[in-house]
């Protein structure tokens, strides 16, 4: 994996930020994963990890028009960089490979 | 409507998010709070908002892009400081006050922290501190457990029954002292010595400069101290050399084993002339040597390690609550256990042997340093910010042209550093060159040296003041918006209040320090002036130097005066026990069904009313006729303590008296010790033996009773050829004796000498922080009519004269007035009240503090206004109104 290292909550924000495509900002991120993965999350947990990832360069950010629905305050857009789908890509992979040197059947003779 | 909802809690997310990031994140939280109010409704989902908000008060998003921005825009920083740096040389006169105003706040708090620390450092260069306690000694009534007296001298014996029988307890060492006289090749000098047990020497750590290391071997050893050494010896090496030391009525040689340093600036135990304690016997006396009765010395003890000392004052407190049980005493004798460390600063027990410091000089000079500071940064804050207005155009440009509001407020924090680096440099010349006047002034050893605690402490204050100083005008200053900054017209209200405020706080402070100041000299000139009962001028005391027998000192007092009669410039001379050198003895009488009481006594002459001019208001005065053994005088205050009416038939009611004593008459109370006490009850009497049978306890500096001194009333005319006079006549009587004498005002005055030292300190600083306040207001004024030269010139052609504009320009500064002098003056009331109440005799608080105060920055204000509107007014009016 080299150098590049994402934890296991960065992992799926960048996922869904991938996911949503252009309508990928905070709100939207923690209602996703509560749907898609059945997580509750904080909202400041997951803009701290957007901004995490920000700085790493696998996403980036431009504010969205406004609104009237949040109190005419613009979005914050986020959306998937080519580094941020490669190292999704290279995560995936690099699981892949480990998963397949898993030994798919167990036999276990004491329970038969 | 959201705004008004949630007004709080948004100021509270945009105070700690950074700005780019601010507006996404509140849109989010407003948005979910909108989708929660309609799921679940308007509570829930406010309760849902407060939570989420809070949430966001973490560390990656109040510091994010806050600490590296410094990496990233460093070439930003250099523009700052290039362009501050221009801004300061452009504006040297506000420069220059801040400058000057930072400098002094600096050097003032500095000199505060070299004091303070100093102070707290105190006793702590003993590798053992940490397990040095002194014995206290507390006398509580056993039913009510209140505390009736607590004393630091203890029983000699005491020190070696701890050692003896409580295992908690390492080692201890008895710490006394006495003044006696030390002769060396037939020069004779009167020296206070101190007596210390061998393990005095591994208990504290004075270090061995030259000699033996293996001290106290023997009982005729003498340690010096460098001081010590230098009187006896001067620059010679002083080990193996010996000293002659009046023990008593004896002469005794020791040899001075070893010289030691003392630490004198930095330890309570103070000593230069040092003997092993069994000499202690030979001069208090076997009994009171012997005795658990008597308080003479101070008790030193070093507790094992890992014991802890609330066990060991458990053990003592019990066993001292059983033995009086088993003697039925209606009070026992408990001991408190008080840390080496916390001798220095403690000022609840009476002072013993060792020194002590007084911790209100630290809090007073701690208090008068950070207020001096804080009035420098409040000056600069209130030029900065008024100051600021000129520069409301360049913010105006600078924001236009794309600056963030960070970024403005990083060019103003480069100035403030800029101007506080300076200032600070100047502030430490300040120090480095006033340390000996400061010294001077406060009696301390203070040195200027940079070590790592002073780097840091400095390196602090810088920090606080950039961030105080420079945050709050440049907060103010880049809320402005663009249009509104550069358009002149407006002006920011809030701002102006802002300013008026600190103006109105300076001044308070000021007026509350020079009040304070007024106050205290009245007091100290209050104390100066009382009446004392007797008269104190141009008296003079004679030691006799701990005269072996009472017999030797009342033939030596019989020849002196017999002597005397020849000398006409000696008018009057009589001879006591106590004099104004040292506090008088004080006995105690056990009474029968009342607590044992302390009344203060002296042994004199028959001529010692007419000497001192004591008044006598009831009854007689010795008249030295044979048979007088048993009688008495008292003072008023004795009357007073036990309610008589009259002294006629009266008794001293002590329960030990084998005798009757006859009380002949009552003196009018006359001051035997410090003012800040009252005058207590005393006894006079021509013979101890009236009164000493009665007696169960004693605390003196003066054993047994004899005459101890002769007391002079110098005859008017020149004081020299005086003097010269009564020294001639002690030679002759007693020409190897040296002749130690004191003027009783100058005694006196040495009792105050703490608080005359004090009041100077206090004065110079409020005197500081006066100049502080007055320089910012020059500032402000001149800030204030530059921006209207315009509207003086129209005034001007107007017709309005010099008086006219002063009085325009000074209606603002009444308010300010009037609310500083209402704000200062219950403050520094309350606070001169407090102070006043350690004073026995005291003055009354009047009007007339707060009116002068109020009058000097009145006309300060006013003269400045003045000044200054004269200035202004020199230009001519075509001048100012022709530059647009």
């Amino acid at each position: 994996m080299g150098k590049a290292y994402l934890g296991e909550f960065e992992e799926l924000v960048l996922t869904i930020v991938g996911i949503l495509q252009e309508d990928a900002y905070g709100n939207a991120i923690v209602a996703e994963i509560k749907d898609k993965a059945d997580r509750k999350v904080n909202l400041s947990a997951v803009h701290v990890t957007l901004y995490r990832l920000e700085d790493k360069g696998y996403v980036k950010s431009n504010m969205g028009g406004a609104t009237n629905e949040r109190g005419g305050r613009r979005k914050r857009i986020f959306t998937i960089t080519n580094a941020g789908l490669a190292i999704l890509r290279s995560m995936k992979e690099s699981r892949t490979e480990l998963w397949k040197l898993i030994p798919q059947l167990k036999i276990s003779h004491g329970e038969g | 409507m959201e705004k008004d909802k949630h007004a709080l809690l948004l100021k509270f997310l945009r105070f700690i998010c950074p700005p780019e990031l601010h507006e996404g994140i509140e849109g989010d939280l407003i948005e979910g709070y909108e989708l929660d109010a309609h799921a679940y409704g308007e509570r829930i989902a406010r309760r849902r908002m407060w939570w989420g908000v809070i949430r966001f008060f973490r560390p990656e998003i109040i510091f994010r892009n806050k600490v590296r921005t410094i990496n990233i825009y460093s070439p930003m920083w250099r523009n700052y400081l290039k362009v501050g740096w221009r801004n300061i040389s452009k504006n040297r006169f506000y420069s220059a006050i801040n400058v000057f105003g930072l400098a002094l706040g600096i050097g003032f708090a500095y000199l505060t922290f070299l004091y303070v620390s100093s102070e707290l450092r105190f006793d702590h260069f003993h590798e053992k501190a940490d397990r040095l306690y002194r014995i206290v000694e507390k006398t509580v009534d056993i039913n009510t457990g209140e505390v009736k007296a607590s004393s630091v001298v203890t029983p000699v014996p005491l020190g070696t029954s701890l050692t003896e029988e409580y295992p908690e307890v390492e080692s201890t060492s008895r710490f006394g002292s006495f003044t006696s006289v030390v002769e060396r090749e037939n020069e004779s000098f009167s020296q206070s010595i101190v007596v210390v047990d061998r393990e005095f020497f591994q208990l504290f750590n004075f270090n061995v400069i030259s000699g033996s290391n293996n001290l106290f071997q023997s009982r005729n050893e003498v340690v010096l101290s460098t001081k010590g050494a230098n009187i006896y010896f001067g620059d010679r090496d002083a080990v193996g050399k010996t000293l002659d030391i009046k023990l008593k009525d004896s002469i005794v040689v020791f040899t001075v084993s070893a010289v030691i340093d003392n630490h004198s600036d930095e330890s309570s135990l103070t000593f230069d002339v040092v003997i092993p304690f069994e000499n202690f016997e030979t001069v208090i006396g076997q009994e009171v040597y012997n005795s658990m009765n008597y308080g003479v010395i101070e008790t030193f003890l070093l507790l094992k390690e890992d014991k802890s000392i609330i066990q060991l004052e458990a053990k003592l407190n019990e066993k001292a609550y059983k033995e009086s049980e088993e003697r039925g005493d209606a009070s026992a004798k408990l001991h408190t256990i008080q840390p080496l460390k916390d001798i220095h600063l403690n000022n609840s027990y009476a002072s013993g042997i060792t020194r002590t410091g007084n911790p209100i000089y630290v809090y007073v000079l701690s208090g008068a340093g950070l207020l001096i500071l804080f009035m420098a940064c409040v000056n600069f804050v209130s030029l900065t910010s008024g100051h600021s207005f000129n520069r409301v155009k360049e913010v105006g440009i600078r924001k236009t042209m794309g600056a963030f509001r960070n970024q403005i407020r990083n060019q103003l924090m480069a100035e403030t550093f800029i101007i506080g680096l300076i200032a600070t440099s100047f502030g430490l010349m300040l120090v480095y060159f006033s340390v000996p006047y400061f010294n001077q002034l406060i009696n301390a050893t203070l040195e200027f040296s940079m070590g790592l605690q002073s780097f840091l402490f400095i390196s602090l204050l810088l920090v606080l003041i950039v961030l105080v100083a420079g945050g709050i005008p440049s907060r103010l200053l880049t809320v402005l918006q663009p249009v509104q900054a550069l358009n002149k017209g407006i002006e920011d209200s809030g701002r102006k209040v802002a300013t008026k405020a600190l103006v109105i706080i300076q001044f308070t402070l000021s007026l509350i320090l020079l009040i304070g100041t007024f106050i205290m000299n009245a007091q100290m000139d209050f104390v100066y002036e009382k009446n004392l009962g007797f008269d104190k001028e141009r008296l003079f005391e004679i030691s006799l130097n701990n005269p072996p027998s009472s017999e030797i000192a009342e033939r030596l007092v019989k020849v002196f005066k017999s002597e005397a009669t020849s000398e006409s410039r000696i008018m009057a001379a009589t001879a006591s026990m106590n004099d104004y050198q040292e506090p008088w003895t004080k006995l105690d009488f056990e009474q029968v069904e009342a607590d044992p009481i302390g009344l203060y006594f002296n042994l004199v002459e028959t001529d010692y009313l007419e000497t001192m001019k004591l008044e006598l208001v009831a009854g007689r005065w010795f008249n030295g006729s044979t048979g007088s053994g048993n009688q008495i005088v008292v003072n008023e205050s004795l009357l007073k303590y036990f309610n008589w009416e009259d002294y006629v038939g009266k008794q001293i009611p002590g329960k030990n008296f084998s005798e009757p004593h006859e009380i002949i008459g009552v003196v009018k109370d006359f001051h035997f010790s410090s003012l800040h006490n009252q005058v207590e009850p005393l006894i006079l009497a021509l013979d101890e033996r009236a009164i000493i049978n009665g007696v169960t306890g004693l605390t003196t500096y003066r054993w047994p009773p004899m005459f101890n001194s002769i007391t002079i009333r110098i005859a008017p005319g020149e004081m020299q050829p005086a003097l010269k006079g009564i020294e001639e006549v002690w030679d002759n009587v007693n020409p190897d004796a040296p002749f130690t004498g004191h003027f009783v005002d100058d005694s006196l005055d040495a009792q105050y000498a703490n608080e005359q030292r004090w009041k100077k300190a206090i004065n110079y600083s409020s005197v500081f922080a006066f100049v502080i306040s007055i320089l910012g207001l020059v500032g402000l004024v001149r800030l204030l009519l530059q921006r209207k030269v315009k509207e003086i010139g129209i005034r001007k052609v107007l017709g309005s004269g010099f008086g006219h504009l002063v009085l325009h320009f000074s209606r603002g500064f009444v308010l300010v007035l009037v609310s500083a002098n209402l704000l200062a003056w219950p403050f520094a009331w309350w606070a001169g009240q407090k102070w006043l109440q350690v004073f026995t005799y005291r003055i009354e608080l009047s009007a007339m503090p707060f009116f002068i105060a109020s009058m000097i920055v009145c006309l300060g204000v006013f003269s400045v206004i003045i000044y200054l509107t004269w200035r202004a007014s020199l230009t001519r009016p075509v001048d100012i109104l022709k530059n647009e």
